[in-house]
């Protein structure tokens, strides 16, 4: 059996569970309270990744006797396990524009999307949840990490990286028509629905549903693909039974 | 798999993102079309040269009709399409490993380690040349976040405080590099693979910027494991393959690495 651990559905927790329903493998969850988060990862200190993931403490999967953390090769890893039905292109290049989109969304939009969805999650919060969570003294947790958190328990992001997450979001966009106007549709690359297809609809959910307190005027085709995405039956179901949450994600990358 | 053409790889020194495919070909032993794009003349941002890759970086590969960027995911590429020694693991929990080791590299320990080296090598090398036409020459940049870099790198605009923090990541990232090569000879285990090639390209410079840089990050004392793991990289034929391609500016002597002796 796979146990999903996770911290709230985040947009990269749930690109998880997506994939495994997609897969129809059946899986458990656990969930860890964010607030004792450095404490819930002393339980995956065996291997070294967990612990200093640059997308964020969770999701992990836990899949026999290997731990998998960084959400786009846990899709990667499920697809590579149980290849049926297929959710990669069969050919090198399909193979090779899954990958660049990935390190594109992981990199640009990822960050955004969470910097943009933790402001408004923690802007005013009550002071209760900001009193002390262990991983602002867990030195367990990278400092990066930490200071991550710091940031987000303060209080809402600067306007610099607020125009930022814009901009990357207005990037994002633009990359989802452009990718559905090379592949001619109905998935972004093509004909096959695929992981990118996934890991690109958990970052465009906010978007397109405006809970980001930000508005974008997604293009038609990007609305009807997203539109297709949500009404696959597997999607569905998943969605039906958890909202989104935002926990600090990666960082915003510090050189070009 | 069927015979394929030769591909054609835009490259400058066998060094950071562009050695990833260069190694890789040479490894699987592809034969490919070499053009050098001299980076510290800019070529990577003339016209000719966006035509091929709008992104104006390098590296760029193109085959079949097809234009691949991003060093990494070209590797896989390049290890799915053409014949030769596999390099990625067949075991998919080893394969997650060797993905997860090429993001830490790519976008922790490698951008660290370069913002020391533009801040200290780059900057300097390219800063002496025409005011008017280095400012042309950023203006002309089409990423955002490659002018910045080339902006903070040539007017020597880093911060203190970003150049320490890069540092210590860079620190951190070697220490846990080491950590990984306990028990086994590459990092993904018993089984070279991309993530060598990925973390070769970045990691051979170092014990070299451990004096002229101040940064002692690896070097025989403090990182054993990762010394012998670079001997070993240095010790494969496609380390020559790939020097061939050089125009010096990476100043290694490929044979004295392969040879090193450790006390
Ligand atoms: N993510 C890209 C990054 C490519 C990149 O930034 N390459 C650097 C050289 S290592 C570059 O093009 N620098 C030239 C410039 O910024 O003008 C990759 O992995 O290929």
């Amino acid at each position: 059996m796979k146990t999903l651990h996770i911290a709230d559905w985040t947009p990269q927790a749930l690109s998880v569970a997506l994939t495994l329903a997609e897969k129809g493998l059946p899986f458990e969850v656990e969930h860890h309270d964010w607030r004792a988060l450095a404490q819930a990862l002393e339980g995956f200190t065996a291997t070294l990744e967990p612990g200093n993931t640059l997308e964020g403490e969770f999701p992990l999967l836990v899949d026999g006797d290997a731990t998998l953390c960084d959400s786009h090769f846990i899709l990667e890893y499920l697809d590579d396990a149980c290849p049926e039905p297929a959710l990669r292109p069969d050919d090198a290049y399909g193979q090779w524009r899954l990958q660049a989109l990935a390190r594109f969304l992981g990199e640009r939009v990822a960050p955004a999307i969470a910097s943009l969805g933790v402001s408004r999650r923690f802007a005013d919060a009550p002071a209760t949840t900001r009193e002390e969570p262990d991983m602002l003294r867990a030195t367990s947790l990278p400092r990066e990490r930490r200071d991550a958190w710091a940031a987000a328990l303060a209080g809402p992001i600067s306007p610099h990286l607020r125009d930022e997450s814009q901009r990357k979001i207005g990037l994002f966009l633009e990359r989802i028509e452009s990718e559905l106007d090379t592949s001619g549709g109905p998935w972004l690359l093509g004909t096959r629905f695929t992981l990118s297809d996934i890991a690109a609809f958990v970052l465009a959910k906010p978007v397109f549903e405006a809970s980001l307190g930000v508005d974008f005027a997604p293009g038609a085709r990007a609305a009807r693909w997203f539109e297709q995405v949500a009404g696959r039956a597997a999607v569905a179901s998943v969605l039906a039974d958890q909202t989104m949450a935002f926990l600090p994600g990666p960082e915003h990358a510090r050189w070009g | 798999m069927k015979m394929t053409e030769k591909p054609v790889l835009y490259h400058w020194e066998p060094n950071a993102n562009s050695g990833k495919p260069m190694l890789a070909l040479a490894e699987k032993g592809v034969e490919f079309t070499s053009v050098y794009i001299d980076m510290l003349e800019f070529d990577q941002h003339k016209p000719e040269y966006l035509a091929i890759n709008p992104m104006g970086t390098i590296p760029a590969m193109t085959h079949e009709g097809h234009l691949l960027n991003e060093s990494t995911a070209i590797m896989e590429y390049v290890d799915a399409r053409f014949e030769g020694p596999s390099l990625r693991p067949s075991d998919p929990a080893e394969r997650w490993k060797m993905r997860w080791w090429m993001k830490y590299c790519d976008q922790y320990y490698a951008p660290c380690a370069s913002m020391v080296a533009w801040d200290l090598f780059t900057g300097p090398r390219v800063r002496d040349k025409d005011p008017e036409e280095l400012k042309a020459r950023i203006d002309a940049i089409p990423l955002e976040e490659r002018r910045i870099a080339w902006r903070k790198a040539i007017y020597g605009l880093f911060s203190e405080e970003e150049l320490a923090e890069s540092r210590r990541r860079v620190m951190e990232a070697s220490a846990l590099f080491e950590a990984n090569l306990e028990g086994h000879d590459w990092i993904v285990g018993n089984t070279f693979s991309l993530a060598d090639i990925n973390a070769f390209n970045l990691v051979y410079i170092l014990p070299h910027m451990a004096e002229t840089m101040k940064l002692p990050s690896v070097d025989p004392v403090r990182t054993p494991r990762t010394m012998e793991w670079l001997r070993r990289m240095y010790q494969r034929p496609s380390i020559k393959t790939i020097w061939a391609l050089s125009r010096g500016s990476m100043g290694i002597d490929i044979d004295a690495e392969a040879n090193r002796e450790f006390a």
